[in-house]
């Protein structure tokens, strides 16, 4: 009889053993799946320059990605009307171009923008419209055109508008004193040497 | 009889025409130093002038002036609601950095790029707005420097003790240059139209008309002009 209990109680052990044992597994997870994440594309950055008579809008949008930034730029003439794409270029990302200050003419017919790279300055000159500067340049590169026949100076920084087509780039000499101001001629595309300094 | 040579005579002679010659040359200065900031249109720049079908000229190039509104209702449209802070008004251009500064009380009411005066320089000196015009017509230099511009926006004159009204310095905007942050002008402070108007909608004596005197009961804001043109 005490053998027969015995047997019963061990099997009960064994049994409640199995049964906890079994209870305490580790919980099955349900499989979720996870989507793969969607690279989302950061929103551009815009900037937007009025005139100086407030007739004009000027805007710049700036999409980056890992290797470079794409600059858009566009006028618009009136609130509600669709804004005109007038330039674009993309840069590497050691690069940036910005919008100076001053940097619509007189009158609004043109504009420039500044482009750096690795500490220098470079300046594009446009139409605000989006026709061609010239009838063999969309855009113009002043620096390009002004080392291609000054190789005596260097130019210091591009300030602003003298006049409706007259651009004011300032220079050093050579040797790093201070050199002459120019006036650039967007309309013969031609540098014009002054006797006075503009800054 | 031979007259005897009076070293002492001539000694005092030469050194009268010295002084004299001196005299000479300062007054000529002193004279130069009194002409108009516009040295052609001088005291006619103090009268509102529209001119919408003008054609302008600076560095000798020609330029169409913007055209100017001299209705009651777009002034009304503008100077509503401009500022709701008080306090004292004040104007800080400062020379040096070719800013301007506009404050009621400690507010800051704007801050923007400037162009004082390049081929003549803008005085530095603490000043009152004594008239205000919607546009008017400026002209002077010479040569290659001759400028003639119909319609030079948002005029505010200012004076003091030293730089008498009829010198005709000014704020005003600007139309036939945009290199603010430098000098450029003929000793006004130019700014951006943009700039201009909200400056001349906000600083007193308050627009009443295209023409505004201060007066006693509506005296002109202080400008204050510091610093060292570059």
């Amino acid at each position: 009889m005490v053998k027969r209990l015995r047997l019963f109680l061990l099997f009960l052990v064994l049994f409640a053993g199995f049964f906890v044992l079994n209870n305490t597994k580790s919980p099955v997870i349900p499989l979720v799946s996870f989507p793969e994440p969607i690279p989302t594309t950061t929103p551009p950055k815009e900037t937007t320059v009025i005139a100086p008579d407030m007739k004009q809008t000027l805007i710049m949008k700036e999409q980056k990605d890992s290797e470079s930034v794409r600059h858009s730029f566009l006028t618009v003439d009136k609130e509600g009307e669709t804004p005109k794409q007038v330039f674009s270029k993309t840069v590497d990302a050691e690069r940036s171009i910005s919008i100076p200050f001053n940097t619509w003419s007189p009158g609004n017919k043109y504009l420039f923008l500044k482009e750096a790279s690795f500490g220098k300055g470079n300046y594009i000159v446009l139409t605000s419209n989006g026709s061609p500067l010239s009838k063999n340049f969309q855009t113009v590169n002043i620096g390009d055109l002004f080392n291609e026949k000054y190789s005596d100076y260097i130019i210091t920084d591009v300030t602003g508008w003298a006049a409706p087509t007259l651009i004011i780039v300032n220079t050093n000499n050579a040797d790093g004193t201070t050199g002459p101001s120019f006036w650039f001629d967007v309309t013969t595309l031609s540098f014009i040497k002054l006797s006075i300094r503009f800054n | 009889m031979k007259r005897k040579f009076n070293i002492t005579t001539f000694t005092i002679g030469i050194f009268a025409v010295f002084l004299l010659t001196i005299s000479v040359r300062n007054l000529i200065l002193s004279k130069k130093d009194q002409t108009c900031a516009n040295t052609i249109s001088c005291s006619q720049s103090f009268e509102l002038k529209v001119e919408n079908d003008a054609v302008g000229i600076f560095n000798s190039q020609k330029i169409i002036p913007p055209s100017v509104d001299i209705s009651q209702k777009e002034l009304a449209t503008r100077v509503l609601g401009e500022s709701a802070e008080t306090g004292e008004k004040r104007v800080y251009v400062d020379l040096t950095h070719q800013t301007l500064s506009a404050y009621e009380g400690d507010s800051l009411f704007m801050q923007t790029l400037i162009s004082s005066g390049k081929w003549f320089p803008t005085p530095a000196g603490e000043y009152t707005v004594w008239v205000k015009l919607k546009a008017t017509r400026m002209s002077g230099g010479e040569g290659a420097d001759y400028y003639d511009l119909p319609n030079v926006p948002y005029v505010m004159f200012f004076y003091n003790k030293e730089i008498s009204k009829g010198r005709g310095f000014s704020l005003h905007g600007a139309y036939w240059h945009n290199n603010f942050g430098h000098p450029m002008s003929h000793g006004c402070v130019n700014m951006r139209i943009i700039d201009a108007q909200k400056l001349y909608d906000w600083i007193d004596p308050p627009t009443k008309e295209n023409t505004t005197y201060a007066d006693a009961d509506n005296p002109g804001t202080k400008v204050i002009i510091y610093g060292e043109a570059p």
